[in-house]
């Protein structure tokens, strides 16, 4: 017999004492391997994003997008690999996103984006300042959130504590930003008198002017006396309070004045522009169910470090700190920790695989005895063990979706040990040859066969590769981790497989009958149920007819919406979030009491552990926060509560249920107050700007937000679209102080006096620091007005700016008279100009929602609010039919396209639909390859569409979804089951080769193979068990196991029906044929 | 292959209980939260209304008393009463001090009413008993 390349390598290693050595060796390498890689939860996804802060103040939010943004947006569009360019034009300032396709270097793409934007500088309005380039990525995601709170320190204490805590972690080696949300800095603050100011005829301006000319020391250079250089120095900063407040800022009659005398100067917190607060929920056990005042300290990691030993570090440093820079009376609770989940995830992601390749075992094991199981159980962390070393080697980490890969193959990599070992224990059974010759036939007997099945899988699954968009790199790890996996299991089942069956399996002692074929059960079975078939021609096609109708009734399903369609469902998480946005204008108190209102409602409900909310700055952001941009949160009408739920192991309600329950109680309360209140949760997968995205476009700003506004309506009355939003601002009331520019020129003031002295007064100026070489944060001086006195536009209008006398126009004047700004503006009420949005160079509108409750999945509330959208009348008698790939080609007409997660979904399953068309032509000529023949890989190729009949209804079964990773499951089931088409087939074609009549062929192949069919099949199936307590691979783990018990069972009889019909009529003159040979 | 059926029902006992097992998801008795709503005695305290007013320039302001207000290195906070005699503290922002008067910028409406003066031991969540002399005052105040 040829020995081929398989029993080649076998008889090389099947004795070799290398051979063990060699499994230890990668059994080792791989330990070494699982505690080296980097661990985190969820995979790296690099969004090479951008964001671009361009700063024109005081323009309109229309100037800044004319003159601003659409030049920037220009221009970056030209730089090749820039995938979207979106653009937020507000008053005095503009922010360009620009998003790379998916796997661009972020360095290249940073280096050509500076380089495109300094090319167009010259071309930017005087004025616009400087853009301010930042890049945005998975790691600015705090993996660590300890939040500060106590019951007796202000914000004040509490910011200060976790700044020298933040100071010592930043020694922590992988550590990247830390940052404090909440709380307030120390500052001294400048609290100007307006009497007295009047008193002594002293403007801010002048007041100004003079802090930041006293806080100067420099030095002055040096001169040479007696051989030695004498270094002056001359100036002093300002370094405390006292310092400040003796700066003469004018001089009335003959005696200075000092700043202490015209204003209150006060060291400490600065003036409130957040709350923050903790409070214990239900879940807790504590009491004590008040908010905490509270600050929170954020601890990022670096790019490709180990979230768990970074968070250990932290968490051991921070102990150390307990007693001493943290006082008794503040506590420090972990309010995130992504790296203990990622620990846990990952170890029950191991467990899981450890059971999958125990279940398999067993299975194997009842095949094949003990002894042949143990053979198939210690390959497979062999294979496994040198997988995670190419993980390792790839700079892959241990996550989610890397270990999912592994248990995915588990049930496949054991087939090609099984198919040898198999037949290693079938020869050794029939004790034709001595031992070591038995192995080496056996193997070579079925080691092309099995080379030939690993690349019919490997095929199956390595398109996957070429996902595109935002989805690519988070399924990327599972068709390289499979295919290599797969290959390393064929290397095992080659070399280490047969070394361990020459010394574990055991020839069968005790009498042997003549093994005869037709006494087996299988046979039997096959014999009943194929002869009426093949005998009768009506009942093979009714037979046909029946399956027929199980697929058509199977496929039905999917539009009768009895299994709907879903990129990802939602994980298990311990944490969402609830974003809360009132009306532009609103104060931050009132803001601090929806809040907290809300947030008193969600610590009673009964999972949650504890609720921090942020009122007026952003809590720290998740993944979902990166994409949605709200790290720039930050407004006196904003507030988000980061909502923490007790360990999934010790509640039974999944984190999506409850975030379902409590959603009508949060808007509720928020309605209450007018404010729109909405609950995040962090995606599954890539996240996205909303779930329901409607992009509005149109011809103008006032016909885009008409739409929209009916859009909105229409979205608010669809039931399971939830938390609608739209990204148009209320209309906020703005007093515009017009200058009369004739009288303030005759009175000697220039308008930008008037300007910066009003600047001064409101908003407030911070004029320098004062200079604490022990202070951690830097300590501004700020001048400002106090608050109780700039409460009405009375108190404004009775601020005083200096006439300039000579040095302006008028010469009638004497310099340094005292002018009220009353005489000089007049005031209009006007309404705030609102952001305007443009994606791609079109204007644009965003209606944004989420679904949960009736439909849970988008496509279908998208469906459902077509045919309510083309219903709406537009202004210009236009129909309105939403568009669902590409943006309208132009801009004239009014249109809607829909974005958010359907964009991904459609980029997935359209990536996902080639790469199955391109698997089928690769197997198709796999076969080719291998059996000569364009009729028979057809027949082979029946049974993947046969995988349907259990893929849906198993969908339908489960509840589940049919999502991105229910559609690998089916691509990867098609190599499987053309796999199990091929040993059938071939089998058949053996044993007509042997010259047996056709029927009779088909009847022993179905019952010879149907052995190791199942055996492999099964092994698929139980693989794939422990995959379907988890959320998100469940359509993966349904897909595998209905579908491969229901074409496996279909394949044993449909495969071989279709054969003998399709050879029945060549079948007389191939008999004659061999005869007359 | 004897005894092939044996091993064949074996197996598919093995694996029945693990696909129904897996059928329709996993649902474990949930344990009611023992509610912690401790009921503990009510406290009296003294209530005043936020009371609106006018200024001399006509312009409206919202009074509290002063002694209602926490103050604490920068911010203010004052015990709401709520629809239960139930206090929850709420962060205000406050203007000038009138006398025993202070005007409130924002956080409050009016005629929510409010701790005056709230002793040490007050805290979120508790119930408090309003005494009747209280009243008066608030009615006073209403008055000037």
């Amino acid at each position: 017999m040829n020995e081929g390349i398989a029993g080649r390598l076998a008889k090389q290693f099947i004795n070799s004492k290398i051979t063990p050595l060699l499994m230890l060796a990668a059994l080792l390498v791989g330990i070494m391997a699982t505690f080296m890689t980097p661990r985190e939860e969820e995979p790296q996804i690099v969004v090479p994003m951008v964001d671009i802060y361009i700063p024109y103040p005081g323009a309109t939010a229309a100037e800044v997008q004319e003159r601003v943004a659409k030049p920037v947006e220009r221009s970056v569009t030209e730089i090749k690999g820039v995938d979207y360019v979106y653009s937020t034009s507000m008053p005095d300032f503009a922010l360009v996103t620009v998003r790379y396709k998916v796997g661009e270097s972020a360095e290249e793409s940073m280096v050509k984006l500076w380089a495109t934007l300094m090319k167009y500088m010259d071309k930017m309005p005087p004025g616009a300042q400087m853009p301010l380039i930042k890049k945005v990525s998975i790691d600015d995601v705090p993996v660590l959130n300890l939040t500060f709170w106590s019951k007796d320190k202000s914000p004040y204490e509490l910011r200060r504590i976790a700044v020298s805590v933040a100071d010592q972690l930043k020694q922590t080696q992988n550590i990247g930003d830390v940052e404090i949300k909440g709380g307030l800095k120390r500052q001294i603050r400048v609290q100007l008198d307006k009497g007295k100011l009047m008193r002594f005829n002293i403007t801010p301006l002048q007041i100004a002017r003079q802090i930041q000319s006293t806080n100067s020391q420099m030095t002055s250079g040096d001169f040479k006396d007696f051989n030695e250089n004498i270094v002056v120095k001359s100036g002093k900063f300002l370094q405390s309070k006292e310092d400040v407040g003796n700066i003469v800022v004018g001089i009335y009659g003959v005696a200075p004045v000092t700043l202490k005398d015209v204003a209150t100067i006060t060291d400490g917190p600065e003036e409130v522009n957040n709350y923050a607060a903790f409070g214990w929920g239900a879940a807790s056990g504590e009491k004590d169910k008040s908010d905490y005042p509270a600050v929170t300290l954020t601890v990022a990691k670096k790019q490709g470090t180990d979230a768990t030993a970074l968070a250990d570090k932290v968490l051991e440093k921070v102990d150390g700190m307990k007693g001493s820079v943290i006082p008794a009376d503040v506590t420090v609770t972990e309010t995130r920790n992504y790296g203990e989940t990622a620990s846990e995830k990952v170890f029950t992601l191991l467990e899981h695989l450890i059971m999958a390749v125990v279940a398999v075992t067993i299975v194997v094991g009842f095949f094949l005895g003990w002894r042949g199981a143990l053979v198939v159980f210690m390959s497979v962390p062999i294979t496994f063990a040198l997988t995670l070393l190419v993980y390792f080697l790839l700079d892959y980490t241990l996550n989610r979706v890397t270990l999912f890969a592994l248990i995915f193959v588990t049930g496949i990599v054991v087939d090609d040990s099984i198919i040898i070992a198999e037949n290693i224990h079938r020869h050794f059974a029939m004790k034709r040859q001595p031992r070591l010759q038995a192995a080496i036939t056996a193997i070579s007997e079925v080691g092309n066969p099995t080379i030939l099945a690993t690349f019919t899988v490997i095929a199956a699954v390595l398109p996957m590769v070429f996902v595109s968009g935002l989805m690519g790199p988070y399924m990327s790890p599972m068709p390289i981790g499979a295919s290599m996996a797969m290959i390393f299991s064929l290397l095992v089942a080659l070399i280490a497989t047969p070394w361990l069956s020459f010394r574990l399996l055991k020839s069968d002692e005790g009498n042997h009958e003549e093994y005869d074929i037709k006494k087996t059960g299988y046979y039997k079975m096959f014999d009943k149920v194929l002869t009426p078939f093949i005998d009768s021609t009506f009942k093979t096609w009714l037979a046909f007819g029946v399956v027929g109708l199980m697929l058509a009734g199977a496929i039905a399903m999917v539009p009768l919406k009895m299994v709907e369609m879903k990129m990802l469902p939602f994980d298990n998480k311990n944490e969402f979030q609830v974003i809360i946005d009132l009306p532009e204008g609103t104060a931050l108190e009132r803001t601090a009491q929806v809040a907290k209102e809300i947030s008193g409602y969600l610590k009673t409900v009964p999972e949650v552990q504890s609720s921090q909310y942020y009122v007026g700055v952003n809590a720290p952001i998740n993944f979902n926060g990166l994409v949605r941009h709200y790290y720039l949160r930050r407004g006196d009408n904003m507030a988000d509560i980061q909502v923490n739920l007790v360990h999934k192991g010790d509640r039974s309600a999944q984190s999506h249920d409850i975030a379902k329950r409590v959603r009508s109680g949060v808007q509720q309360i928020a309605n209450r107050y007018g404010a729109n209140a909405k609950i995040v949760e962090i995606p599954p997968g890539p996240p996205v700007l909303s779930t329901i995205v409607a992009e509005i476009y149109g011809p103008d700003e006032a016909s885009r937000v008409a739409l929209a506004k009916e859009v909105k309506k229409a979205f608010a009355s669809t039931p399971g679209v939830v938390d609608v939003d739209w990204m148009v601002e209320a209309d906020q009331k703005v007093y515009d102080l017009v200058i009369n520019k004739e009288r303030a020129a005759f009175r000697g003031v220039t308008p930008e006096q008037i300007a910066h002295t009003l600047r001064m007064s409101l908003a407030g100026v911070d004029v320098g620091i004062v200079h604490l070489p022990d202070e951690l944060e830097p300590v501004t001086i700020q001048l400002r007005l106090p608050k109780a006195d700039r409460t009405s536009l009375k108190d404004l209008s009775n601020i005083f700016v200096q006439s300039q006398g000579m040095n302006s126009l008028t010469t009638r004047l004497r310099p340094g008279q005292q002018i009220p700004l009353s005489e000089l503006v007049t005031i209009k009420e006007k309404i705030q100009d609102k952001s305007l949005f443009r994606k791609d160079l079109k204007d644009v509108v965003y209606v944004t929602a989420d679904v949960a409750g009736v439909t849970e999945s988008p496509v279908y509330a998208m469906l459902e609010l077509d045919k309510k959208i083309e219903a709406i009348k537009t202004p210009g008698g236009y129909k309105v039919s939403p568009l669902y790939t590409a943006p309208p080609k132009t801009g004239d007409k009014p249109a809607l396209k829909w974005d958010g997660e359907w964009q991904i979904t459609f980029e997935v399953f359209r990536d996902l639909g080639t790469a199955f068309a391109v698997v089928l032509v690769i197997i198709y000529m796999l076969i080719i390859g291998w059996f000569q023949s364009f009729k028979t890989p057809l027949i082979m190729m029946i049974s993947i569409p046969l995988s349907l009949v259990g893929i849906i209804p198993g969908h339908f079964i489960h509840h589940a979804f049919f999502t991105a990773t229910s559609m690998i499951g089916m691509i990867a089931l098609a190599g499987i089951m053309v796999r199990n088409a091929v040993l059938l087939i071939d089998f058949i074609q053996i044993r007509r080769d042997d010259g047996i009549g056709l029927k009779q062929a088909v009847i022993e192949s179905a019952a010879v193979r149907t052995r190791p069919i199942i055996l492999t099949s099964g092994a698929v199936v139980i693989g794939s068990v422990v995959m379907l307590f988890d959320p998100i691979f469940q359509g993966l783990a349904i897909s595998l196991i209905w579908g491969g018990v229901l074409s496996t069972i279909l394949t044993l009889v449909v495969v071989p029906l279709v054969y003998y019909l399709s050879e029945k009529k060549g079948e007389k003159k191939r008999l004659e044929n061999m005869k007359s040979a | 292959m004897k005894g092939m059926n044996t091993r064949t029902i074996a197996l598919l006992f093995l694996m029945l209980p693990a696909l129904l097992g897996a059928c329709g998801g996993h649902k474990k008795e949930q344990t009611p939260s023992s509610s912690t709503t401790a009921t503990a005695p009510a406290i009296a305290a003294k209530v005043a209304t936020v009371t609106e007013s006018v200024d001399g320039s006509g312009r409206k302001m919202l009074l509290v008393p002063a002694s209602s207000i926490l103050r604490k290195a920068g911010t203010d906070q004052v015990f709401v009463v709520g629809p239960d005699s139930t206090v929850s503290l709420r962060w205000v922002s406050t203007g000038h001090t009138l006398g025993a008067s202070t005007i409130v910028l924002s956080g409050l409406a009016q005629g929510e009413q409010v701790v005056e003066s709230p002793s040490a031991e007050l805290r979120e969540g508790a119930r408090i008993t309003i005494d009747t002399h209280t009243q008066d005052r608030a009615k006073e105040a209403q008055h000037q």
